[in-house]
């Protein structure tokens, strides 16, 4: 049959194999609002096609933190994550609940990094260069998070002197330059990568900018952490802002770390990686003329919400910057898929969909699901190859 | 057992490499892990616990005066002044109302704020008020009463002069991340014109290198006069 929104002619199914679109419906009404605001041409296929293409269950712009952080995962890892992340915040508030705050703040610091590693791991997405990777991106992030918290200590006062040090100092150092230092850090390490013609499309970059955010952050909560271990097992403090503060620790900051650096390494390697025509595909968002001030401004905002802001409403506000951060990366990661699905060209033999379990054609989308297939786990078997048979003729002009 | 090619199985036929079961294992067990080793390090860390040697209620520390000789002096047009050790303090702030006096060891850090205000403006509980209020900010939540009985202030004091005081306790946070946890004492008096407060911030959690520092600035404080007492 033939798509109404690619005009390919595909084989029956739920989905086009070419383009994702869902077959049987007209082509959706086109997302008006990235084209006014952040000036995605309207052609793109970001701006018509709504379902994310690495999980065509939620829609591009929801802020899903699972689906968004770790978009390689098929569906049936996809509740472990959810599970572990769910739970893990649960044992997080639990300790925070019995008093127990320096292990909630430990656990909390290393919650998310812990997932990111499991992540990386499951779907193999190092490939056939896991240390050059690994290197760049986690132990990158972890070893700058920590030399940078070590830093902090050493421009800023963390002791006594803190309680001396003017309201506009600290504005000056914690809020703005520190933060811009901790920016340039996380993204140093992927941008290593850049240059690798293996690691060439959008989805990596976001991986690796990921990658190396969150270990950063992981890196920098634990020291900074440390500290507060001094005081015994129950340091005197009331519970509700504890609590408050933990899942700061565990959620809230590292996944605008996460998120922002992810969306900003994808812009990179959209612009200096991506073919020449689909570098426009994210608009103003896929220039890195725009998107490092972007993640600079939710970096700081981030850091001084959390100065000027009562410890309840600060939360509220980086949760906020979190669902920001987490639809930039959504877009970036779609774009990224999406482009592949205009540079393959031939189908390739009837596969199982890692994701829902169907039969499809090996091309760009599952013909059942919608997935993206690049979107799932990259995994070298001893399976022989297997050759591309050529696509059905276009029909029509 | 078939050789290995070394060629990509099609992109999308291949699941994750842990599964369901093993995700949730491995998250469970990397993060027992590191609480256990934060239970290890708290342990370790974990202060000794104060010994008590005066009877419950009664104070009975021994007397903290020393010779004012070689001390410098703070005289505040406010109408107060005190003397400290130079080589002990540092001046970290001061204006014509109060001066922030910073001791560091290698067992942490201790400033000794103190700060006055005319009566009719603020009174004693008012001032420690004001002052753990504005200090409250930078650590989790509030600064909450410390319950510690080691840490209660018997007999508050300024410059000898019989006061209001308590003992606080917080965990220092900035955007960073969390940082020391900190006791914070506040005592207050007044002479009927002129209110006085002495607030403490110390990072020292060792209860025994805790008691020397806080020994140092209890002789600070007992320096402090009013404009109009003898010896001003």
């Amino acid at each position: 049959m033939r798509c109404p929104s690619c005009h390919n002619e595909v084989p029956d199914g739920n989905f086009c194999v070419v383009c994702g679109h869902e077959l049987g419906k007209d082509v959706p009404e086109r997302h008006r609002f990235l084209t006014a605001v952040f000036g995605v041409p309207s052609e793109s296929l970001l701006a018509r096609r709504r379902r994310f293409a690495a999980n065509p269950r939620e829609g591009v712009l929801r802020p899903s933190v699972v689906t968004s952080l770790f978009p390689q995962l098929p569906q049936s890892s996809m509740i472990a994550f959810r599970v572990s992340l769910v739970g893990g915040l649960a044992v997080v508030l639990a300790l925070g609940l019995a008093k127990l705050f320096p292990l909630g703040l430990i656990a909390g610091a290393v919650l998310v990094p812990t997932l990111a590693i499991l992540y990386f791991v499951d779907v193999d997405v190092y490939e056939d260069q896991p240390f050059r990777v690994v290197a760049v991106t986690l132990l990158w992030g972890a070893a700058t998070g920590i030399g940078y918290a070590f830093l902090v200590r050493t421009v800023s006062p963390t002791g006594a002197r803190l309680f001396a040090e003017s309201n506009g100092h600290q504005l000056l150092t914690r809020g703005i330059l520190l933060p811009l230092l901790s920016v340039a850090l996380m993204l140093a390490g992927p941008l290593i990568l850049l240059p690798y013609r293996r690691f060439n499309d959008a989805l990596d970059g976001a991986t690796f900018g990921a990658g190396s955010g969150v270990a950063f952050a992981g890196g920098a909560l634990i020291v900074h952490a440390f500290d507060t271990l001094a005081d015994g097992f129950r340091p005197p403090g009331q519970v509700g802002p504890w609590l408050v503060k933990l899942a700061d620790i565990a959620i809230a900051l590292p996944v605008l770390s996460m998120a922002t650096v992810g969306a900003l390494a994808g812009a990179f390697w959209l612009r200096y990686r991506a073919p020449v025509g689909d570098r426009r595909a994210l608009g103003r968002l896929g220039k890195p003329v725009y998107a490092v001030p972007l993640a600079c401004l939710l970096i700081l905002a981030g850091a001084v919400i959390q100065l000027e802001l009562p410890i309840l409403l600060a939360l509220i506000v980086l949760l906020a910057l979190d669902a920001v951060a987490l639809v930039w990366l959504r877009a970036v990661v779609h774009v990224g898929l999406l482009e592949e699905a205009v540079e393959a060209e031939a189908y390739g033999p009837e596969i199982t969909c890692a994701n829902c379990g169907h039969p499809t054609h090996a091309h760009t989308f599952c013909e059942h699901c919608g997935v993206a297939l690049a979107a799932l786990p990259k995994i070298r078997t001893s399976a022989p190859p297997v050759s591309p048979v050529p696509p059905p003729e276009p029909a029509g002009g | 057992m078939a050789a290995e090619t070394g060629q990509p199985r099609p992109r999308g036929s291949a699941g994750s490499r842990l599964g369901r079961r093993r995700t949730l294992i491995g998250a469970g067990a990397l993060l027992a892990l590191f609480v256990g080793a934060a239970i290890g390090v708290v342990a370790l860390r974990k202060p000794a616990p104060a010994k008590v040697l005066c009877p419950p209620g009664a104070p009975c520390a021994p007397p903290s005066g020393k010779p004012l000789a070689n001390l410098k002096t703070f005289r505040s047009p406010a109408g107060f002044r005190l003397e400290y050790d130079g080589s002990t303090f540092k001046v970290q702030g001061q204006a014509s109302d109060y001066i922030q006096l910073l001791a560091s060891t290698r067992y942490g850090e201790s400033l000794l704020w103190i700060e006055g205000a005319p009566s009719s403006q603020l009174s004693p509980q008012a001032m420690i008020k004001r002052r753990i209020d504005d200090l409250g900010g930078r650590v989790i939540g509030n600064l909450v009463i410390d319950a510690r009985p080691w840490h209660r202030i018997l007999g508050a004091s300024v410059g000898w002069r019989a006061g209001v005081g308590a003992n606080y306790a917080g965990t220092i946070d900035t955007p960073q991340g969390t940082a020391d946890p900190v006791t914070v004492g506040s005592v207050a008096a007044t002479n009927g014109k002129l209110t006085i407060a002495a607030t403490y911030v110390t990072t020292v959690t060792d209860e025994r290198h805790r008691r020397g520092v806080l020994t140092g600035l209890d002789q600070v404080v007992n320096t402090a006069r009013w404009q109009g007492d003898l010896g001003f």
